[in-house]
């Protein structure tokens, strides 16, 4: 009897110094989200006084946050990501689909080398697209960042949708051939709703990519077309650097991609252990 | 008459590996063949290659006469059930079965006339609403048939259809799947690895092993009279009893021995002297096999063996006696009267008696 008490006790000291250990780990990453909303909401005269008290919240940092033009920074991050999401979709989609469908000749080279391509530091490849855009006139558009960002998501698309794709079985094609279906008609009515929820964590995963990215945002945007990531950079007051207006712009910029996280995390999750599981 | 399928001298080719050998057998219409074998002996490959899905490096296949090998699947005029049951789980069971219909784009109230109709044959009208990945074992097997039959082919090709079903549903779709090939007088190829399966279902039994036709029979003939011990076995499963026998000519006289002790009748002493062959495994079924308290007369082999059991089987029982290890079977319609362990004669009839060539496995009478 002492001995089930004393078992009983550290099993529930262990759980207890187990969830102990993930609170501190979770207000580790949750302190800055919360320094930022914190500073975000509070008026400049009180920016540093005391981190973790809010007296008196104010809206008058996004006020001036749109005065600087974040919402039209907003908007850009937005049509580019958009873009660039659908243009690594459509081709990683029909990629993928001819990758695990199709006896294509040197199909694992190709596959090898899309990823490859995904390991190159980009910095490398800044200046000649740069010289490129200035030269054919893309530099400052939204199409050429869209195709930059499109090319730039496109490797983790096409291996993650592959690995979806390669999920449903192949009899389903075969029942479609036999039914009279062209392969347009197979991979967009038949195959492509049945990995839907792969498709969507695969966009989630270059959204993210996209919306957060800088380096080729700060040399290839132009006035009108500067994402929120290159605004942030860009900030500064006429009296010094103004925080609590970075962070209102900081929490415009970040509302979006909690959203997406939130709402997609579930496939998320499985398009992060895409290939480990045999099914 | 045209035949309804000639697969001729199909060879196919995986990886270098040879998985179908010459592969040779016709179909009459309106006849249901049932492709038996064990798993990996390229029945999928074979109906694949009818259909359409997959390349031959030999041979032809001709639908109704005319040579399909370069025509794509769906201008062979085939259907297929397969053995995953392929349905679109993101659609309805409506859209599943119009969907050889939408591909041939039909107009509207054909379809919507001809889906119902087909879901009526198959008792699944009231799942025409429900997604597909919504459905039982049974019902996604019988919306996979109805998918098959919306269709207008001349062959219909089905991949184990029963397989991944339990026992009870499996015997209810058999039966309604009998009726049904009745009713609509179709051509079929059904792929089974189940020989209950074959045995039920088929007008023709074509026993296929590695790629090669071994056996193409009635399924009375093959239950009762398989070429080759293997198939016999196969096909009967646990149930086949089975006697060794040797056969030395000393001074012109024919010895027989077993070490099971058996004795032999004359009638069987006969048939045994026209065997050319030493090492003899003698066959038999249960329904030719009876095991009493005590046989007088037994024309065939008997044995005396001690009682272990019986199944009861609803209708019958299967009885079991044993002998050297060897364990003997038999059908009776009465509850055995004998004790466990105790002496019973079992007597292998005459008539049932096949007789297999122990080194080759082939049939010798």
């Amino acid at each position: 009897m002492r001995d089930y008490r004393k078992a009983t006790r550290f099993f529930k000291l262990r759980k207890y110094l187990k969830l102990g250990v993930l609170i501190a780990i979770v207000l580790v990453y949750l302190l800055p989200i919360y320094g930022m909303f914190n500073l975000a909401f509070r008026p400049r005269a009180e920016m540093f006084s005391g981190f973790f008290v809010l007296t008196q919240p104010t809206l008058e940092n996004f006020v001036e946050a749109y005065e600087y033009g974040a919402y039209s920074a907003i908007v850009n991050s937005v049509i580019i990501t958009v873009g660039g999401v659908g243009l690594a979709l459509t081709l990683s989609v029909l990629a993928s689909y001819a990758f695990s469908r199709f006896n294509v000749k040197g199909k694992n080279l190709l596959m090898f080398y899309i990823l490859s391509t995904r390991m190159m530091p980009p910095i490398t490849l800044i200046i000649p697209i740069f010289i490129m855009y200035y030269t054919i006139g893309l530099k400052g558009t939204y199409l050429g960042l869209i195709l930059v960002y499109g090319m730039m998501a496109l490797p983790l698309s096409v291996w993650m949708t592959k690995s979806f794709i390669d999920d449903v079985p192949k009899d389903i094609d075969e029942a479609a051939i036999i039914d009279g279906h062209s392969t347009m008609y197979i991979l967009f009515k038949i195959v492509l709703p049945m990995v839907a929820p792969g498709v969507a964590a695969s966009a989630a995963f270059a959204a993210i990519t996209i919306w957060n990215e800088f380096l080729f945002a700060l040399l290839l945007s132009g006035i009108d077309t500067k994402p929120t990531s290159v605004l942030l950079s860009s900030i500064r007051g006429e009296r010094g650097f103004n925080w609590g207006r970075v962070a209102a712009i900081e929490v415009i910029y970040i509302i979006p991609i909690i959203i997406l996280v939130f709402w997609l995390q579930k496939h998320m999750l499985r398009g992060l252990t895409f290939g480990t599981v045999r099914r | 008459m045209k035949k309804a399928l000639i697969v001729s001298e199909i060879v196919k080719k995986i990886r270098g590996k040879e998985v179908l050998k010459s592969v040779t057998f016709e179909v009459e219409k309106g006849q249901l063949l049932v492709l038996l074998g064990p798993p990996g002996s390229g029945k999928t490959t074979l109906l694949k290659i009818i259909a359409g899905l997959e390349k031959q490096d030999s041979g032809s296949i001709y639908i109704n006469g005319e040579k399909v090998d370069d025509k794509p699947p769906y201008e062979r005029k085939v259907s297929m059930v397969f053995e995953t049951l392929a349905l679109y789980s993101n659609m309805t069971v409506y859209e599943n079965i119009a969907s050889p219909m939408i591909a041939e784009k039909k107009p509207r109230e054909i379809i919507d006339k001809k889906v119902k109709e087909i879901a009526s044959i198959l008792r699944i009208e009231h799942l025409l609403n429900r997604r597909a990945d919504k459905l039982s074992g049974g019902e996604r097997q019988r919306v996979a048939i109805a998918r098959a039959l919306a269709k207008e082919a001349e062959i219909y090709l089905l991949d184990e259809p029963f397989s991944n079903l339990d026992a009870k549903i499996r015997y209810a779709l058999r039966t309604e799947f009998k009726k049904l090939k009745t009713m609509l007088g179709k051509t079929l190829v059904l792929a089974t690895s189940d020989p209950l399966d074959a045995l039920a279902l088929g007008d023709i039994v074509v026993f296929i092993e590695k790629g090669v036709i071994i056996q193409k029979t009635q399924p009375v003939e093959l239950y009762y009279k398989p070429i080759r011990l293997d198939i016999s076995r196969y096909v009967t499963g646990r149930i086949l009893n089975e006697v060794v026998l040797k056969k030395k000519t000393e001074g012109g006289k024919t010895i027989i021995t077993s070490e099971l002790d058996v004795v032999i009748s004359e009638s069987v002493l006969r048939d045994l002297q026209d065997i050319p062959v030493e090492n003899i495994i003698l066959t038999s079924h249960p329904d030719n096999t009876m095991i009493e308290k005590s046989i007088e007369n037994c024309d065939g082999l008997k044995i005396r063996g001690r009682f272990l059991g019986y199944e009861y089987r609803g209708s019958e029982f299967l009885v079991f006696a044993e002998y050297k290890n060897h364990l003997f079977k038999a059908l009776k319609y009465e509850k055995p009267l004998a004790d466990f362990n105790e002496p019973v004669d079992v007597c292998i009839k005459r008539e049932g008696l096949n007789f297999y060539d122990h080194e080759t496995g082939s049939l010798l009478r």
